[in-house]
């Protein structure tokens, strides 16, 4: 059980206590409602360049990372294509640093015209770290556009192109922070050797000060139903041929999600997982193969990725897992292995909640989804899913019309 | 009031490390039980301990197989049937192979110790090594190999490893397609017995809890076969370094991945904690001058860092990083440049400060999980520290100052006896 106190500022913050006297730590946890889908189509990777500009320094402070690491602090932050996330745990007599870093880049950034221009080279050099410099490093950029043809989810969070962030310029900078960082945008979580007297007097003493902004909700653009099956083929320096396919599933907070959820670790994870028994082992075809879920907030996608033995063509491959996928439609998925399934998440969720950042980390996403209780009712929500409903929405989901299938082709050298 | 948001909050010291040493038990065949309970979840790593490490292969890849291979089946279980009966009680196992020995990590919760305990321990010591689980085993590996070798970094570093330990050592060794396939099921099975049934060395207990749970682990591993690890007279390698300047063809162009290395001091070296310092401020964390010069001042890099590994055959210091390509000589021409600064030049007292204190929060950090704490104790047995080791080691880092740093970094982080490989 987690306990916590949530509390609103004046100026529209959200404040989620967490008090844990058994640490000699305290986090902070800021979670931004921004990500990759509010960027512009023209301007992608946008949200996560700005998270390397939040640590070019702000307004009263230089510099971010040296104070904090002056009080023993560590920090660090990430951009998903829900929201931008940053973090820092101090040692909690020192946590006073963490609310000035914190509420000083909050009020506003210094961004020079040079801290612009590193970032920017840093952000394209990790992009080609990630994405272009590792085989099959590439595939959400093909992916995605595949699966996606109107929701902002079409573009990965490093961006669609190194184009993007080149172009980037000072005004577009200033733009996006007075868009999107406010108090009224953001929830704070304080976490750890803390007690809510000093939560509360820190955080008036360093947020409330912060005004509001006008922020704007543009709707984001619905994905409409796909109707048909699409396809795409890569070429590339592979050592071996690979397949993924997509498949539209129902948003976060759905009973459906939860059970494609548990469907995914039935069939995926480890060496005792469906899809390993059958086609790494049985039918020898694959030398790898796993499901999982994209896991957004908006409506994700359920993903089945196989890498293939030389002798296994993409008709193989593809036939085999769509006889698996069938077979799951027809016929209840075994009772022990939904029980092995549930067990298994209850340990991994327990386990991810030993340390107070983690903790911090599930407040704020639960609460960015809208129930910060959720923290505490992840266990029973997974318990709550019977065969049947595993059943009923493969039906809906496992079905050619709403499937991506991206084939991802060794490229014959025809000079050898 | 008006805020004053120009100046920092006052800051503490660290004022008491939550260290609790911990205890053992020892064990009927000479091994002891390393344990400590803490922290809030109702969660349980027991981690069993093995010489078993890559240092001791006679053929390149035979001791993370045989790790591999341990949830493949046991005398009465298929591989399958072993762990769906560990996932049922919600509980997972690993086999780990480590340059030095490997670890067996059991994770579950407490309420289902009772299904899972028995399991882990017959995986461990009864294991059988079908063939048919080996060949599929050998396939995939095969198809890995061939996956790391379009990866700039792994070429990087297997080739660092390689003029470090020396071509012919097991740490040293390149892996290959034709190694891969020359594995044999007996091979496995005899590492298997020498160094693992008979090469236990301790086990280790963490998160929360109560003594029955202690004394279960206890009396399951008494009844085990499981022998006591003896000091082996294997006549080890010796590794062999070849210094000097690599350059390696990369399969892929759009960065280069660089290591930069050399030997450093050993644990018990009287220069140990003054080089951690040393390290930390030259590129050991984000606020390091590599990080500073060559990421936040240059932007060739989207990370670059050195790290520090004292270890028990070689103790290691090495810089790593990816970077833009068309710049490689410029990052190599600018960390050599670091590297004479850092010779040359006295480090200022509030460099020193700001890398003092975030290690004494990160210490302080690595001891706050009861999970992270079993990597502590592990150090603590395998060096023999004393039980007041910690509050020594953090007075030790408040002494530091920049003569001591010097001197260290004139004698350790000289230009000479360089490995320097770079792929590109």
């Amino acid at each position: 059980m987690i306990e916590f106190t949530k509390f609103i500022l004046g100026n529209g913050l959200t404040v989620i206590h967490h008090e844990d006297k058994s640490t000699e730590l305290c986090v902070l946890n800021l979670l931004y409602k921004v990500g990759s889908k509010n960027e512009e189509a023209h301007k992608t990777g946008f949200a996560h360049l700005f998270e390397h500009l939040m640590f070019g320094g702000s307004i009263h402070i230089p510099n971010y990372d040296e104070p904090l690491q002056l009080a023993g602090g560590e920090n660090n932050a990430f951009t998903s294509n829900d929201i931008t996330n940053y973090y820092l745990s101090l040692p909690a007599n020192n946590i006073e640093t963490g609310f000035w870093l914190e509420s000083d880049r909050m009020l506003g950034l210094a961004i020079n015209p040079k801290s612009l221009r590193v970032q920017k080279g840093v952000v394209i050099e990790e992009f080609k770290e990630r994405y272009l410099n590792q085989p099959y490093g590439d595939i959400w950029l093909k992916l995605l556009p595949l699966a996606y043809k109107k929701h902002p989810y079409k573009w990965p969070t490093i961006g669609k192109a190194i184009a993007h962030i080149k172009n980037a310029n000072q005004a577009d900078v200033n733009d996006f922070f007075r868009q999107n960082y406010a108090p009224n945008n953001c929830i704070l979580v304080v976490a750890g050797n803390i007690n809510l007297e000093k939560t509360k007097e820190l955080c008036n003493k360093w947020f409330l000060p912060i005004p509001s902004q006008n922020i704007l909700s543009n709707p984001l653009p619905q994905e409409p139903v796909q109707r048909k099956l699409r396809r795409k083929t890569v070429l590339a320096d592979v050592p071996a041929n690979l397949i993924v396919m997509g498949f539209h599933m129902d948003q976060r907070q759905s009973k459906n999600f939860y059970a494609m959820d548990l469907l995914s670790d039935i069939m995926g994870s480890g060496k005792g997982s469906i899809l390993y028994q059958e086609l790494i082992k049985k039918k020898n075809l694959f030398s790898e193969i796993d499901a999982y879920i994209t896991a957004d907030a908006e409506p994700g996608l359920f993903i089945v990725e196989g890498r293939m033995l030389p002798n296994t063509t993409f008709e193989m491959a593809e036939e085999a897992i769509w006889m698996v996928l069938n077979h799951i439609k027809t016929k209840n998925i075994d009772e022990n292995d939904l029980k092995r399934a549930q067990h298994k998440n209850e340990t991994s969720i327990r386990f991810g909640d030993i340390n107070p950042l983690n903790r911090a980390m599930k407040l704020a996403y639960a609460e960015y989804l809208g129930d910060v209780d959720l923290v505490n009712k992840e266990i029973d929500n997974y318990l709550a899913i019977h065969t049947d409903d595993i059943t009923t929405e493969s039906k809906k989901v496992f079905k050619e019309s709403n499937c991506s299938i991206l084939s991802y082709k060794i490229k014959k050298d025809d000079s050898k | 009031m008006i805020l004053n948001r120009d100046i920092q909050p006052t800051i503490e010291k660290i004022k008491s490390l939550n260290f609790n040493y911990f205890e053992h038990t020892n064990m009927a065949c000479g091994s002891s039980l390393y344990f400590l309970s803490g922290g809030t979840e109702p969660v349980i790593k027991l981690e069993l301990v093995f010489d078993a490490g890559k240092a001791n292969e006679l053929n390149t890849s035979v001791a993370s197989f045989t790790a591999s291979m341990m949830n493949e089946g046991t005398k009465k279980r298929t591989g399958k049937a072993l762990i769906d009966e560990l996932d049922y009680w919600g509980a997972h196992f690993q086999v780990k192979t480590f340059n030095e020995d490997a670890i067996a990590t059991l994770y579950c919760l407490e309420k289902y110790l009772d299904g899972a305990l028995p399991l882990f321990i017959e995986a461990i010591t009864e294991s059988i090594f079908p063939e048919k689980e080996l060949t599929v085993l050998k396939r995939n590996a095969v198809e890995r190999i061939k996956i790391n070798n379009k990866k700039n970094e792994y070429i990087c570093r297997t080739s660092f490893n390689e003029f470090i330990y020396g071509k012919d050592h097991p740490l040293g060794k390149k892996n290959s397609v034709e190694n891969i396939n020359k594995i044999e099921r007996n091979e496995l099975l005899d590492f298997y017995k020498t160094n693992y049934l008979t090469g236990f060395k301790y086990a280790i207990l963490t998160g929360n809890f109560n003594p029955q749970t202690i004394l279960k682990i206890q009396s399951l591993i008494d009844s085990s076969p499981l022998e006591q690890f003896k000091v082996n007279n294997n006549n080890k390698q010796l590794p062999i370094q070849i210094f000097g300047k690599h350059q390696i063809e990369a399969p892929n162009k759009s960065q280069a991945s660089l290591k930069i290395g050399k030997i450093g001091p050993n644990r018990k070296d009287a220069h140990f904690t003054d080089f951690q310092l040393l390290n930390l401020i030259f590129g050991g964390f984000f606020g390091s001058r590599l990080m500073k010069k060559i990421r936040e001042d240059l932007g060739l890099t989207y990370g670059i860092h050195s790290y520090y590994e004292p270890g028990q055959i070689l103790n290691i210091w090495c810089i790593e990083a990816e970077v833009n390509n068309k710049n490689k000589t410029l990052a190599v021409t600018e960390i050599y440049k670091e590297l004479q600064k850092i010779s040359n030049k006295a480090i200022s007292a509030k460099e020193i400060e700001v890398a003092r204190n975030y290690l004494c929060g990160a210490i302080l950090k690595s001891l706050d999980n009861p999970l992270s704490m079993s990597s502590r104790m592990k150090t603590h047995i395998d060096f023999e520290l004393d039980a007041d080791y910690m509050v020594k080691y953090i007075d030790e880092i408040y002494s530091v100052n920049s003569d001591s740093l010097s001197k260290v970094a004139a004698k350790h982080l000289s230009n000479e006896q360089i490995i320097e490989v770079v792929v590109s």
